[in-house]
């Protein structure tokens, strides 16, 4: 090919490009939102029953957020008794929090009281006492959820 | 053959006296073009502010300071390579490529109900020729994202992971008002990014997680326009 159609078909092909450039500019704005957590970690329980004898048996599991404490009591001889116990939770999320107990159970009496009603600051703790009466073996179940205090 | 001579003489005479004319009579008008072309270029200006809020209150809920919200203009990426593919024609021609600063909004330790406002921030023409804005949002992987309903044609609720459940709540109006928005060299146009973590939407907000998106900015030659 001969130096000057080499040269033609180039500029050809440059005014045709640059015919076809539109101009543009972008900008970019990142947003980045980074959650934090609610979390509770429960740190002691503790009861204070009527009777010395009587046996009380404290099952906790958690399930994300939420812990499922049941706790049986068996007073001596299928008498009768009344337990306190006594649930202090710890604020291990990075948020303020409230906790939201119920309690329930399939015989006598069972109530779930929390001494700490406002919110619970990281690291910080909470505690929730449970009055359970009964006669003879019963098992109370008691549920605790921790909430963003802004709920 | 001194005769046949003769004629080839007088005929050769004759062309070169016939192009000898021509060549005087001839003559060449140079036109010379020189064509220089414009520039598209925007830039961000401002001092970006962030402003959290609770519901209409300035603030986080009770006063309380738990999250965090920044606003600034940073390098973040090649923005030219984040917006090509399918946001730009492929005639797209970046004039001034990755030379623009991002405004790199972070928040941390959100929760439901958190919501941010960042104010004081403009879109200004630093460029020679005119241009037309187009606003477009894109997920982390750089996916044109579309808002899921809107309220009054304003609020609306994104996707950003892509998990079917849209956790933020982007007010579009702060910065769609820049869409078509025409920008003579010089001027400039204010927006506001106004993002909330709903709370109706907390089951789509997942804790110790990260939502990244994008919000590109075009500015187009105004007469190309999309």
């Amino acid at each position: 090919m001969k130096p000057l159609t080499t040269i033609a078909i180039a500029m050809l092909i440059t005014a045709i490009a640059t015919t076809a450039a539109l101009m543009a500019d972008t900008l970019t704005t990142k947003i980045t939102a980074k959650t934090g957590t609610i979390d509770l970690d429960l740190q002691t329980a503790t009861r204070t029953c009527g009777k010395v004898a009587t046996t009380v048996t404290i099952t906790p599991t958690k399930t994300d957020n939420t812990y499922t404490i049941q706790i049986n009591v068996n007073p001596p001889g299928a008498s009768s008794d009344s337990c306190t116990v006594y649930l202090t939770y710890e604020n291990t999320g990075a948020i303020p929090i409230k906790i939201y107990t119920t309690s329930s159970t399939s015989s006598g009496t069972c109530t779930a009281t929390p001494t700490t009603t406002g919110q619970i600051h990281p690291g910080d703790t909470g505690t929730v006492n449970v009055y359970i009466s009964c006669t003879g073996s019963c098992t109370c179940t008691v549920t605790s959820t921790a909430k963003s205090w802004n709920q | 053959m001194k005769k046949y001579q003769m004629y080839v003489f007088a005929v050769a005479t004759l062309l070169v006296a016939v192009a000898t004319a021509f060549a005087l009579w001839a003559d060449a008008l140079k036109i010379h073009l020189e064509v220089n072309t414009g520039n598209v270029d925007i830039e961000f200006t401002g001092v970006p502010r962030a402003i959290e809020m609770h519901d209409t209150d300035p603030g986080e809920h009770e006063g309380k300071d738990v999250a965090s919200c920044t606003a600034e203009f940073t390098e973040v990426q090649d923005e030219e390579a984040a917006a090509a593919g399918l946001l730009l024609p492929p005639s797209w021609n970046p004039s001034s490529a990755n030379a623009d600063v991002e405004l790199r909004i972070v928040i941390t330790n959100a929760y439901p109900g958190y919501q941010c406002i960042i104010q004081d921030v403009n879109v200004k023409n630093v460029g020679t020729i005119p241009v037309k804005l187009l606003v477009k949002i894109l997920d982390q992987n750089h996916n044109v994202i579309r808002p899921e309903q809107y309220f009054g044609g304003f609020l609306s609720y994104i996707d950003t992971d892509g998990d079917g459940c849209t956790e933020l709540d982007v007010d579009y109006s702060g910065f769609f008002t820049l869409n078509g928005t025409q920008l003579h060299p010089g001027e400039s146009q204010s927006f506001t990014v106004n993002l909330r973590l709903p709370k109706e939407r907390q089951q789509c907000i997942a804790e110790q997680t990260t939502y990244t998106f994008y919000v590109v900015i075009i500015g187009y030659q105004w007469n190309e326009f999309p």
